[in-house]
């Protein structure tokens, strides 16, 4: 039974979370969001932000997933400082960890200047925008990956084997697909992660402008009445996406 | 025939002295020994789940010891049943038929005529939620036995389940063990699932196998107090059960005495060596097995003291006090009557 006081301090809280986010998209009168809607710079930057987060969480899938699987069901020298380097970019500002990328991919620096011969730049380039989502977000898809395929028992990985299933067959029809879940919710977050991400990206790449940069700088520029349309509409637009994927999600569940 | 090679392991503070172990066709083996005793390490050993630190793994005179568990066609069933919450109960069972490659209506073919033999053939189409644990741990036999296996490993397959359900799945075990042929290791700490089941029993104690043999010679002369204490029951007895209009019998060699139940065949049975009655001459009770015997030997073992009779080729253990050893004057060549009720009589 909870006492009065708990419910009370949950209800402030969830007040809290939502109630500012809720009034920024409902004081969004139609007129003004109209305006927004046709907005090609506004449209062009959501749809920048969505592609480089997906390309980022594409990248932490296929180097994430694996290392995942290693940090949970491995033995291996220096395991330890792996996973503190996975929570690094956690804990570092964002700020910070946008120069130190700046300093291994700018253009006279080591990743830069090797990129370069291929005719890849990270600075003011989209490729830049994904390497800063890719650094900051990359941790939840890890340790989420990380978590789920800890979750798979041992016991039922070891008995595949005896019943004739190589590793990687074990892997691909047992600890993949029951940790599946758990992985797609951790690629969903490193997803919303890297839209809304601002601190990196905008030390790599100030133009072509992410929402976020966008939505700074028109509040920079123009203030609060011709920054808050472009947020609403980037808050709806991640709404619907994961309320979409929430449902997806679940609806696989309840077939199970 | 597999055999482990005086195998040892060392896994942290636990150490699996090196064990010689011989596991052949048509045996069933029961491994018994307390938690932590180093039974599923010897397991995940044959399995190759683990890799000993010195001897060999044979299996038919080829060294197997470095194989991989997919390739060595053992099959494992485990306490908590490691079904795939992933798949249905068909996927589940066809999974070892899928690794390999079989086509798909071999695959159905032969998951459904499993399925029968198992008495699942209902369930297939389920997921796994809602299934009842004894139903859960059919379709793990199911699922172990697609792919007939070379050896059966049971890591205490039955403990998570209850008594009745328990009881069936013995039953079933038995018959699989009789129709497939293949030979079996069971990892067990309960004697009695034990008896019911071995043909053969090792006792295993902090990283060592103490003592194998039949489950007979083990309950007759245990090696150490450890070993009788596992064992519990000191009067096992392999033999044939009679069952006529109600009564039935043990008969073994020349001795015939009543059981409580049973059925027509081959059988194993108990008798709790406290619950047998010495005396001179016959007694008059309600108790109706009475077994003349002559005194074999007397085990002092504190503070009682083991009498062994010969009733005609089978060596009968009596339980008594020091106190009445004296009193009767009991010592070897003595006539003595055995009498116990027949319901102290275990049938397995």
């Amino acid at each position: 039974m909870k006492t009065f006081f708990e419910k009370a301090f949950v209800v402030l809280l969830a007040l809290f979370l939502v109630v500012p986010l809720v009034k920024m998209v409902f004081s969004l009168d139609f007129t003004v969001a109209q305006k927004v809607f046709a907005d090609t710079e506004v449209l062009a930057s959501i749809s920048l932000t969505l592609r480089a987060a997906l390309w980022a969480t594409v990248i932490g899938i296929v180097t994430g997933v694996p290392l995942g699987y290693l940090l949970a069901k491995k033995r291996f020298p220096l395991k330890s400082i792996v996973q503190a380097a996975v929570d690094l970019p956690v804990v570092v500002p964002h700020t910070a960890a946008g120069i130190a990328l700046l300093m291994v991919f700018g253009r006279r620096f080591l990743a830069g200047k090797a990129f370069s011969i291929f005719g890849i730049s990270f600075v003011g380039t989209e490729a830049g925008i994904v390497v800063a989502m890719t650094f900051v977000s990359a941790p939840f898809l890890i340790n989420a990956a990380r978590d789920a395929f800890a979750g798979v028992p041992p016991r039922i990985e070891e008995v595949a084997r005896t019943l004739g299933a190589s590793p990687f067959q074990v892997f691909r029809r047992i600890s993949l697909p029951v940790a599946l879940r758990g992985i797609l919710s951790g690629a969903l977050l490193m997803w919303a992660r890297g839209i809304s991400e601002f601190g990196a990206v905008i030390i790599l790449t100030y133009h072509p402008m992410v929402t976020p940069v966008l939505i700074f700088e028109r509040f920079e520029a123009y203030g609060l009445k011709f920054a808050y349309p472009v947020a609403a509409l980037l808050v709806l637009i991640c709404l619907a996406l994961f309320s979409v994927f929430r449902f997806l999600a679940s609806r696989k569940e309840r077939n199970k | 025939m597999i055999v482990l090679e005086e195998i040892s392991c060392r896994l942290g503070a636990f150490y699996l002295r090196p064990t010689f172990l011989a596991l052949k066709e048509g045996d069933y083996w029961v491994l018994l020994g307390p938690t932590g005793s180093g039974k599923s390490v010897l397991l995940s050993l044959i399995a190759g789940l683990i890799r000993p630190d010195s001897g060999r793994v044979l299996k038919d005179g080829r060294e197997i010891t470095r194989v991989a568990p997919e390739a060595r066609r053992f099959g494992m069933m485990v306490q908590d049943f490691a079904l795939f919450p992933n798949m249905t109960v068909f996927e589940n069972i066809a999974f070892p038929l899928r690794v390999r490659r079989v086509s798909k209506g071999e695959t159905i073919k032969r998951v459904e005529e499993m399925a029968a033999r198992i008495g699942i053939p209902h369930l297939l189409k389920r997921g796994l939620k809602g299934l009842s644990g004894g139903e859960k741990q059919r379709v793990a036999l199911a699922r172990v036995l697609t792919v007939k296996p070379d050896l059966l490993l049971l890591d205490e397959p039955l403990s998570a389940l209850d008594q009745m359900t328990r009881r069936e799945l013995i039953e079933e075990l038995r018959g699989i063990h009789r129709e497939f042929g293949i030979p079996v290791l069971h990892v067990t700490h309960d004697f009695e699932e034990g008896i019911s089941l071995g043909t053969r029993m090792a006792v295993i104690h902090q990283g060592e196998i103490i003592q194998k043999g039949t489950p007979e010679a083990l309950s007759r002369s245990p090696k150490t107090p450890l070993v009788a204490a596992f064992i519990g029951i000191k009067n096992i007895f392999r033999g044939t059960i009679e069952a006529a209009e109600g009564t039935c019998f043990f008969v073994k060699d020349g001795v015939r005495f009543e059981l409580p139940s049973g059925r027509s065949g081959s059988g194993v049975v108990a008798i709790p060596s406290e619950d047998i009655v010495l005396s001179g001459n016959p007694i008059v009770s309600s108790a109706r097995n009475a077994l003349p015997g002559v005194v074999k030997e007397i085990r002092p073992c504190p503070p009682l003291t083991d009498v062994l009779l010969d009733v005609d080729g089978l060596s009968l253990t009596a339980t008594v006090t020091a106190k009445t050893v004296g009193k009767m004057d009991i010592r070897p060549g003595k006539r003595l009557f055995a009498t116990f009720k027949v319901a102290s009589v275990k049938v397995f």
